[in-house]
């Protein structure tokens, strides 16, 4: 039992004695200096790292300080040292980063097989480039085109666009400053049952805020508006428009030790979001009737959404190349529809009030192996295996003028393997997707 | 499918000249220059941040459970340029060293070697497997500060009496300072690498 209790506590951090241990090996750090810079600046470097010069750091500081730099999408990895600074026992701390190239590929494939039917497949492709200038600035584009490859059904092309600027040390406080526009380009395409959906290019703009509360914790504000515009025609006469605005704002607070922000093998992360969706909606239809007065129908439809999210990763390494893990998230959101016709010539109930409610919850264990992380020189990249189990719960209510409409539920569980490889430019991926459970049940109606 | 295997146990396997078991007094380890002289180990050693050194092994086919840990911290310090060594066996500070190069501390690590929490009256039977782990990592404040506490822990006297000593101890039973102390310290590893030793 004493083993146990004593395991316990080195694993969660809690003192196995209230005797007062050994004071940690301290450092006097009076400079930052960083080397082998390519594309990016030391200033981002030290913002990210959240340490200041004329500062005293113990070993565990400046390793999670390091944990951070490694967090930067631009950094492959980063190593500290201490030289002698202006007098004895000052130190100047060197960090030496090894960086991802300017422009980096990420392609992937993933199988996915339905309880013994036929494998399916999604092919995803996107390339970044990102140039830096000035002391903490960064531009970026990235292209997502809507390629696909292997078994599955192309579909319509929306190809994706982002452009973006990042500071990363607003206010001389480390705060990162990211305004993008997202680019989603127009389609045509028909549909199985006679319709044609014309869609304009649709913008995103959107803006981040990443405030750094104190070292891992952090505050996410992010604003983001979309705005689009769809045309339909059918083959029976009828013509209907749509315009469409959305705007959501959600605030985030992270806490980060993970040394990748991609493949982890070890740290944590939580984080807990609460977010905020208007969306308005104006629909049109136009339908010509042979034998009567054509149908005229215009629809405002006002959405406002609240959502609250949570989610955790642990990485818990068993040796130097293999990485147990465990993440879980919850999620609810509350949807309040309000339906209003306008100008028609139909009759309907004016206005049509409703609600949906969903929530979901997900739990996946995992084991990540990577064969030759600690080869000196990782020439050949770096190689990973993963395989995870996922259960996931779905819960959905719909509810109109204070009467269920339908309720469900869905449990779902799956098994993958993953297997990435990685280099200074790019990384790739194959998926294979089992699922192996899949419960639905729905009752129209409800209560 | 075969030259797959291959080629990924050649990236997998370590391409380290093997340690030795030396037996005088007591039984050492002789860890060979190699290993210091790796480049990822050297840099670390030089970076005037602790490097930690975690050896466990463990007595092939033994009926008895012969096994232990022995944790080696090295830290350059840039103003003396000299290395400080601390030996800590089975949760136990047992030496604590100041080398004033390199090559004093790689000689150490040959002459006299890593001691080992056995007992030199062990009969340990020449035809089992000496199995060794070696795992390096940068040590972090955090866990020094576990092995800290543990090791205060592991040496606050039972019920008034001194710790044992290392010797005094009943050997081939690890200590549950070394058990919990290796396990803590294995998470950070940045190396790892194993081998059977033949006993001498």
């Amino acid at each position: 039992m004493m083993r146990y209790y004593l395991l316990f506590c080195l694993l969660s951090g809690l003192p196995l004695t209230a005797q007062n241990p050994t004071p940690p090996q301290n450092y006097a750090v009076e400079e930052l200096k960083v080397n082998g810079l390519r594309y990016t600046t030391a200033e981002i470097v030290i913002s990210a790292s959240q340490l200041k010069p004329n500062k005293t750091y113990n070993e565990n500081q400046l390793q999670k300080a390091m944990n951070r730099i490694k967090q930067l999408a631009f950094v492959r990895d980063a190593e500290f040292s201490l030289a002698r600074g202006s007098a004895r026992g000052k130190y100047d701390l060197v960090i030496t980063i090894t960086e991802f190239a300017p422009v980096f590929y990420d392609i992937q494939t993933n199988y996915n097989k339905f309880m013994g039917n036929d494998i399916s497949s999604f092919d995803g492709f996107n390339l970044t480039g990102r140039w830096f200038f000035g002391r903490g600035n960064m531009v970026y584009a990235t292209l997502i085109p809507d390629w696909t490859w292997s078994t599955g059904n192309p579909g319509p092309d929306f190809h994706r666009y982002r452009l973006g600027y990042t500071h990363y040390n607003l206010f001389n406080r480390g705060i990162f400053l990211n305004a993008f526009a997202d680019v989603q380009t127009g389609v045509t395409f028909e549909t199985s049952f006679g319709f044609t959906i014309e869609s304009e290019d649709e913008l995103e703009p959107g803006l981040e805020l990443s405030i750094p509360l104190k070292p891992g914790h952090w505050l996410r504000l992010l604003a983001v508006q979309t705005e689009d515009e769809s045309k339909s025609t059918g083959d029976n006469g009828f013509i209907s428009s749509s315009a469409g605005e959305n705007r959501s704002y959600s605030a985030t607070w992270e806490y980060n030790t993970t040394d990748d922000p991609w493949q982890p093998m070890r740290g944590m992360r939580l984080e807990g979001t609460t977010s905020f969706g208007d969306d308005k909606d104006i629909s049109e239809s136009f339908q010509a009737l042979p034998d009567s007065e054509p149908r005229e129908n215009t629809t405002v439809s006002k959405i406002d959404t609240l959502r609250f999210f949570t989610s955790a990763e642990v990485y818990f390494p068993v040796d130097a190349r293999q990485s147990l893990s465990l993440s879980g998230y919850l999620n609810y959101r509350d949807s309040d529809v309000n339906l209003t016709s306008l100008g028609t010539n139909v009759p309907v109930n004016n206005p049509v009030t409703g609600s949906l409610e969903n929530s979901s919850l997900e739990i996946t264990p995992g084991y990540r192996f990577s064969p030759w992380r600690q080869r000196p020189q990782q020439k050949f990249g770096e190689f990973f295996l993963d395989v995870l189990t996922t259960y996931e719960y779905r819960e959905s209510e719909t509810r109109s003028e204070g009467m269920t409409m339908s309720d469900s539920d869905t449990q779902i569980a799956f098994s993958r393997v993953n297997m990435t490889w990685r280099n200074a430019w790019g990384v790739a991926r194959l998926g294979f997707y089992y699922t192996w459970h899949y419960e639905h049940s729905r009752s129209p109606g409800g209560e | 499918m075969r030259c797959a295997f291959l080629l990924l146990a050649l990236a997998v396997l370590p391409a380290q000249a093997q340690p030795q078991l030396k037996r005088g007094s007591e039984l050492r380890l002789i860890i060979p220059e190699s290993l210091l002289t790796e480049e990822k180990v050297n840099r670390k050693l030089y970076s005037g941040l602790t490097l930690s050194l975690v050896f466990r092994y463990e007595l092939s086919k033994s009926a008895s459970g012969l096994e232990g840990v022995t944790l080696v911290e090295v830290r350059y310090e840039p103003w003396d340029e000299v290395f400080y060594l601390r030996v800590i066996l089975e949760g136990r500070e047992v030496q604590s060293l100041v080398h004033k190069d390199f090559k004093a501390l790689a000689r150490w690590f040959q002459e006299p070697g890593i001691p080992l929490a056995v007992d030199p009256d062990t009969v340990i039977p020449k035809d089992r497997g000496f199995r060794l782990q070696v795992t390096i990592h940068p040590f972090s404040a955090l866990e020094q500060e576990r092995a800290r506490r543990w090791v205060a822990v592991s040496q606050r006297p039972a019920g008034g009496a001194s710790p044992a000593a290392p010797s005094q101890r009943p050997s081939g039973q690890p200590t549950l300072a070394g058990f919990l102390l290796a396990g803590s310290i294995k998470r950070s590893a940045m190396l790892s690498y194993s081998w059977t030793l033949d006993i001498p």
